[in-house]
Parts: structure tokens; sequence; C-alpha cells
């Protein structure tokens, strides 16, 4: 068996680009786990627990390292976990729910029984204590009473138990000189009521210690965050509002934001309320330095909204609308900029147009159309719970069997034809969310059909600009630093179809268009402010605890963000409804 | 598929025995269905009861299960006569089935380094400490309960419940941020004593189904065979375990 185990060793399976390898790595472990429990338990009559043990602690000391992937590994067998301890308690259940023979004195009997064992662990913990208190990393009196208190019962008291019951029903049944009233007598009092009482302490400890564990040990001062911990988790609160703000910056020098109004970020954007001039002279700063040659967004309007600082601080601070030279000059930034310039412009007309080439230039940019939304959706830039990704997406199907028969892109024709599929779950959706069918209204409904439109239009062009910036320094020729013919041809098509949505969404009345951009760009500043917390909490750096009074935060005012803009309906009587609907019948499927 | 399971009728609490072949097909649906109850159990718990554990929630939901199953449906329902095989199922298969991919990504997750350190401490928890457990919730279950247990049997049940389960405790401890100290030593013990209360549990288990007098069922464990049998329980079951881990990493 060992032998044959040899032949599944982390150390030779280290092709660490190959994805089936990797899998293959994670298969290995549980073929491990599995048969080093069963050779012990079965084949050599040893405890099969302690071998799984020293055999998960002897991987994780020597093989860690070999794992080509651990996050497929954690991930794996922490599946596995939650598959079989939904299996295992479930059945524990099951089993205690069809004993027969367990009711009336047999429940005071558990809950006498169960306050001894709490009583019996406070006593075992402490009569331990003088020796566990002097040896090893050693332990203080605080987390003596919690590992008293937090002893809890579970999986393996079940199994057992489980284990105890199953081998007297299968003796009784096998015996042929037991008489039959005492193998009743063997099954309800050596079976049912043993499982019955077990099972019983289980759920009793889970129902009741297992809630209030969290409250003793911050009563015990275990978790009590100390001042240098605040310190540095303010500073992380810092970091944060300062990358929002950047973001910000960076989402108003795009065309589409650039007048979207800061008073109505703020309202939904947290960490965007207490910008002060010097946190924007510093974003500012930063923006410069990542977007060197680029003109600075219009400021004006968030200017006005911004608290001032002393005026010192005020000197210091750099001019907001002068970007700075130093970094405006950094050679090598200046000519990634050129170069991007050149292939902006420079065709190579030496190249003929080859109809096979333009059909997989297409087929790539589809990719990475695809891609892209599969970004925006993981990013939070497309709400995942709505029509739209489904007819981004399925739009892209359309358009690859269209490119595949060498036609050009029409993917924008392909998602409004979805779109207008999907209106119908929409309205069901908008309903649900609004509270049920007697909530909603007429004037919700109809703007919501204009910020889908007009949602879905933003993510179209967000989409194909990056796919087109990404087509163009990713995958076109590094040597020559130019566009083919056929890649020059994909781009064109592309730029058509954002035309297409950008005259949808001109077609759409000014008012509701800015209400909608300020949402979408609230949502954006939202997810982003989640995601930082996320992975520092994911990196270590924050605890679960920590990180998760903020992401419950920012949940919570992405809830409140996305409600309040499906309610949106203000000015719409004063405009009146077929004014701001005519723009759908603009953009109807081409 | 035969099953062997005593479940009581309704009328009157009479035992009836089910020993009849079934759709064998059926045994598939219990896990599947479990799980599709754990979906909706999370869903509950995350956002209206969060302090109550998974586990707890999935015992209730089993509770309910079993408890509908035995009375209020009859017949040849799918989910009732899954539910009667799982119930009836062999008990080392569950043993073998579950506890290996329970463990093993806790013993994976443990810090090596600070396993080293304390392992004094832990031995000190799992093994004298279970043992002494066993014997205090043994007197008491002796004592206390009216059902003609055997000492054995009651040293069979304190080594069942001397088992610890750190998932609750060990999720709460990682979401606030306890030191590092209490959380190895809760996961630990509880990792080390798994491995006792079984050990505890195959000999007292062996003695109880000694006094049963069935054939072919327990064995006369003194205490020379019980201090060989500890022994090779506990130092077998780590080598074998060292010995696979090693194979999978080096061998």
């Amino acid at each position: 068996m060992l032998f044959l185990c040899s032949f599944l060793r982390l150390f030779n399976l280290n092709r660490r680009l190959s994805q089936d390898e990797n899998s293959v790595q994670v298969a290995s472990t549980i073929v491990v786990a599995y048969l080093a429990f069963f050779t012990s338990e079965i084949i050599c009559r040893c405890s099969g627990v302690i071998a799984i043990v020293f055999c998960g602690i002897t991987t994780k000391a020597y093989g860690e390292i070999l794992l080509n992937d651990l996050h497929l590994t954690h991930d794996f067998w922490h599946i596995t976990e939650l598959l079989l301890n939904s299996v295992l308690f479930t059945l524990g259940g099951a089993v205690w729910g069809s004993t027969p023979h367990f009711s009336g004195m047999d429940w005071i009997y558990l809950f006498i029984l169960f306050g001894l064992l709490v009583l019996i662990r406070f006593v075992l913990v402490f009569a331990f204590y003088p020796i566990t208190s002097r040896i090893g990393v050693g332990q203080s009196i605080s987390e003596a009473v919690f590992m008293s208190y937090g002893g809890l019962r579970g999986a393996m008291g079940v199994a057992l138990a489980l284990l105890l019951s199953a081998e007297v029903y299968n003796a009784t049944d096998s015996s042929t000189h037991i008489s039959t009233e005492t193998r009743d007598r063997y099954r309800e009092f050596f079976a049912d009521k043993l499982f019955g009482l077990v099972g019983g302490v289980s759920f009793l400890t889970l129902v009741l210690l297992g809630p209030t564990s969290g409250f003793v040990l911050k009563r015990l001062g275990l978790v009590t965050p100390t001042e240098s911990r605040k310190t540095i988790v303010s500073h992380y609160v810092e970091h944060m509002n300062q990358r929002v703000l950047l973001l910000y910056l960076e989402l108003l020098g795009q065309e589409r934001f650039s007048n979207v109004d800061f008073s109505e970020v703020q309202e939904h954007v947290s960490p965007l309320r207490g910008v002060t001039e010097k946190d924007l002279s510093l974003a500012v700063m930063k923006y410069q330095s990542m977007n060197p040659g680029q003109q600075l967004p219009n400021l004006s309007n968030l200017k006005r909204y911004i608290a001032s600082i002393d005026g010192s601080d005020r000197e210091q601070s750099v001019s907001l609308h002068e970007p700075s030279e130093k970094r405006r000059t950094f050679p090598k930034i200046v000519s990634d900029v050129i170069a991007r310039q050149r292939r902006e412009t420079t065709i190579d007309y030496n190249t003929l147009l080859d109809k096979d080439a333009v059909m997989e230039e297409r087929k790539i940019f589809l990719d990475i159309l695809r891609r892209e939304y599969t970004r925006q959706l993981s990013a939070g830039e497309l709400d995942s719970r709505g029509s739209i990704p489904l007819s981004l997406i399925r739009s892209l199907d359309i358009a690859d069997e269209a490119a595949a028969k060498g036609l050009p892109l029409n993917d924008w024709a392909a998602a409004q034809t979805f779109g207008s599929i999907f209106k119908k779950g929409d309205r069901i959706l908008h309903a649900y969310r609004v509270g049920g069918l007697f909530n909603r209204r007429k004037g919700d409904e109809d703007f919501q059909i204009i910020r889908q439109s007009v949602l879905q239009a933003l993510s179209f062009i967000k989409a194909h600009l990056n796919a087109v910036e990404k087509f163009k320094t990713e995958f076109s020729s590094v040597s020559t630093n130019s566009l083919t013919l056929a890649e020059k041809t994909v781009i064109d098509e592309s730029r058509e179809q954002v035309s297409k949505a950008d005259t949808a969404i001109a077609a759409f009345d000014a008012e509701d268009v800015q209400s909608v951009k300020s949402q979408y760009v609230c949502q954006i500043l939202l997810h982003k402010s989640a995601n930082y917390f996320e992975t520092l909490s994911a990196n270590g750096f924050m605890t679960e605890r920590e990180a998760n009074e903020f992401l419950s935060k920012f949940d919570l005012e992405l809830r409140e963000l996305r409600l309040k803009a499906e309610l949106n309906k203000e000015g719409w009587r004063e405009k009146g409804r077929s004014i701001r609907l005519s723009g759908l019948n603009r953009i109807a499927p081409l | 598929m035969m099953y062997h399971r005593a479940l009581a009728s309704d009328d009157g609490g009479e035992i009836e025995h089910h020993e009849e072949e079934t759709e064998i097909a059926y045994v598939v649906l219990f896990p599947w269905l479990s799980v599709l109850c754990g979906i909706c159990a999370y869903y509950v718990i995350s956002r209206y009861i969060p302090g109550l554990p998974y586990t707890a929630a999935m015992f209730i939901m089993g509770t309910l299960i079993g408890y509908s199953s035995l009375h209020f449906f009859e017949g040849n329902n799918a989910i009732v006569e899954s539910v009667r095989m799982w119930i009836g199922i062999n008990g080392t298969v569950i043993i073998l089935s579950f506890l290996p991919g329970l463990l093993f990504l806790d013993s994976y997750n443990f810090n090596v380094y600070l396993f080293k350190q304390s392992f004094s401490q832990l031995v000190a928890f799992a093994f004298p400490m279970v043992l002494f457990g066993t014997f205090l919730t043994a007197l008491s279950a002796y004592y206390l309960l009216p059902y003609g247990w055997s000492f054995d049997l009651c040293m069979t049940f304190g080594a069942i419940l001397g088992a610890t389960d750190p998932v609750a405790v060990a999720v709460l401890m990682n979401d606030l941020g306890a030191p590092s100290r209490l959380k190895v030593h809760i996961a630990g013990e509880s990792l080390l004593n798994d491995g006792s209360a079984m050990v505890f549990f195959t000999i007292f288990s062996l003695r109880f189904f000694y006094e049963l007098g069935i054939d072919g069922f327990g064995e006369d464990v003194g205490w020379l065979r019980g201090f060989i049998l500890f022994f090779r329980l506990s130092f077998g079951g780590a080598l074998v375990g060292l010995a696979f881990g090693i194979g999978l990493v080096f061998l």
C-alpha cells in the first residue's frame, strides 16, 4: 500500500503550470488521507484518527511548499468538509429523531448529564492546569476558562455513537442465541438510549455553548484589540479612502463619467464623505504619476464639497490643475505613451486584408470581451443579480457564431435582442426588490427599464474600450509596433459598436442618464472599498472580525444604493412618461 | 439493499422490522437531500440567526427528517426509504467515509511549529485528561442513569463524550482574532483527543460487547491487554500516519 502511495508523491508532480497536474496533486492528498485511515483502522488495527492527524501534519510540514496550487487544495478540502459535516450531522439528527426509546424522563437525565459534563470539563482543565501552565507554550487562567467552556462535542461523538448503535443492532441481529426480549432490551437501553443522550449532549453544546462562546471570549479579554492594533486598522482605513478617491478621479477621467455629481456620490459612498483638500492633492499626485501625459479630469464639482484644511497645508498642497512636471517627464512612462499612440495611428498597409486572419482576430477579440465582462462581474461593476450580464454574455455567443461565418462584430444588436427577452424577468425582480407586487409603482418600473438600458450600454462601452486597449497592447506584434489590417478592421468594428451604444445613451433624457451614471459610479466605488478589506483579510493582515465590520457596512450601503436606484423617479411626472421612454424606441433591436 | 433498523410503528410503539428489498438507487438521495437542507440552513443562519452553529442547524434538520420519516410517512416514498437506508448503515462504513475527510483539513491547517512546541501540553490534554474525563463521565452515568448500564458501557459512553469538536469555536476564534496559543490548544487538543477517545472507545466497547455474550463480538480486555492495545492503537496509528504523510511527500 505504501509502495503504491509512493507513486502519488507530491515531489514528482512538479508541473506547476499544468492545471490537470494540480488537480491530480489534490486527488493524491485525498487518496492518501483515506488510505491512511483505512490501513491504520482496518489492516493494522491501529487508530485511524491518530493516523490521519499525523498524516495531515506531516503533509503540511514537508509537502506544503510542494503543492502547486494551495488555494485549490484548501478549497477542495474545505468543500469536502462542508459536504461531510452536512451529511454526518443530518444523519446524526435523523437517527436521533427516529430513536424510538427516548422520551419523558430521558430528557431530564439529558439535561442533568449535560450540566455535569460542563462541570467535569472545568474540573478536568483546572485539575491539569498546574501542569499545562508550566509545560509547552504555557497557558493563562483566562485561556483555561475558555478552553473549559469551549470544549464542544460534535462530529466525533456523533460518529462514535452512530458506530456503537449500529454495532449493537448488528450484533443482536446476527445472534441466534438471544431471545427477542433480550434483543429488544439491548437495543433500547444500549443503543437507542445511549445515542439519544450523546446526540442530545452534542446538540445542547452546539446550541447553548457554541453561540455564547464569542461573548465569553470577549468577556475574558482574549480578543480585545490593543491601541497599536487600532492604529494599524485606522491606517488601513486611510489607505482605503485614498484608493477610493483615486478610483473616483480615474472614473472622472473617463468621458462618460466626467459630469457625475460628487454630492450624490458622497451621499452613498461613505469613504468619500470626509475628503479634505489634502487628500485630494495626494490623490491627484498619484493620478498624475499613474496617467502621465493625460489631462486631469475636471474637479470643479468635487472641490465645492471637500472639507478645507488650514492655510499652511493648503500652501503645501499641489495645485489641482497643474500636473506635476517631474512625474510627467519620467522617460519610461512617456515612451510607453508614445508607443501606445503609435499603435493607435500606425497601420501596416503592406499587410493584405486576409479574411481568415480577420476571422481569427474577431474570435480573439470576442474572447477578450468575454473575459472583460467576467472581470466587471467579479469587480462588482456589473450587478450579477439582473439580466444585464446575461444579455451581454449571451450576445457574445451570437457574435461568435456570426464571426465564424465571416460576418463583422454585431454584439450590440444581439445584446439588445436578449435585453428585450429578459425584460419580463427584470420586472419580476424589480417587484421582488421593492417588496412585492403591491409596492410596485409604474414610475419606478419605467425608470428601472431606462436604468437597465443605460447600464447595459455603459458596461458594453467599457468592455469594448478595455478590450480594444488590451487587443492593441497585448495581442498585436511587439517587434513592429504596428497594427495589421485585420487587427485594424476588428478595432474599427468595435468602435462602430461603441458608437451605437453611445447613440443609445444619448437618446435618453440627460438627467436620467446622469442619475444612473452617478449610481453606477457609487456601485463601483463601494465594491472597490469592500474589495480592499477582503484582500487584507484574505492575506491575513486583518482578522475576519475587523474586516467584517467594514464589509457589512459596505454591504448595507450597496443594498441601500440598489434599492434607491430602483425607486428613483424624481421629476418623472414633470417631464412626462412618454418623453422619457421615447429613448427606448430608438435603441430597439436592430 | 437490506437494512436492519428497528422502527416503532404509530400504533402503540410496537417494534416493526423492515427487512425488505428496496431500490438501491434511493441510497444516493439522502446525501444530496442533506446538502440541500444545508444550503437552506446556511441561508437562514447567515441572515437571521448568525450565532447558531451550522452543524447544530443540520442536527435539527436531521432530527426533523428522522422524526417525520418515522411518524408521518409510510410506504415506498423515495426520501423516506433513503433516510431509512442511511439510518441503518454500517457504523464502520460511517467512520471510514466521514472521519478522514473531516479530520485531514484540520490536521493540515495546524501550525507545525506550534504543534511541536506545545506537543507535551497537547498530549496531556489528550490522553490523561481524556481518560480522567472518561472515568468521571462514566461514574456520573453509572450512578445517574437508570438504564442498567454496566461500567464498561459507561466507560464507552464516557469515551464517546470525551472527544471535543473545535469547528464552531475555531471559526469563532478566527473571526474574533483569538491568540495563537489558545487556537493551538483548542485545535490541537481536539485533534489528539479525537484519537485518544477513539482508542478508549475501542478498548471499552470490546469489553462491553464481550459482556453481551454474543459470539464473534467483543473481547475480554484485561489490564495488560488494555495497555498493549492502547499503545498499539495510538503509536501504531501515529506511525501509519507518519508513513503515509512521508510517502505522499517524498518516497
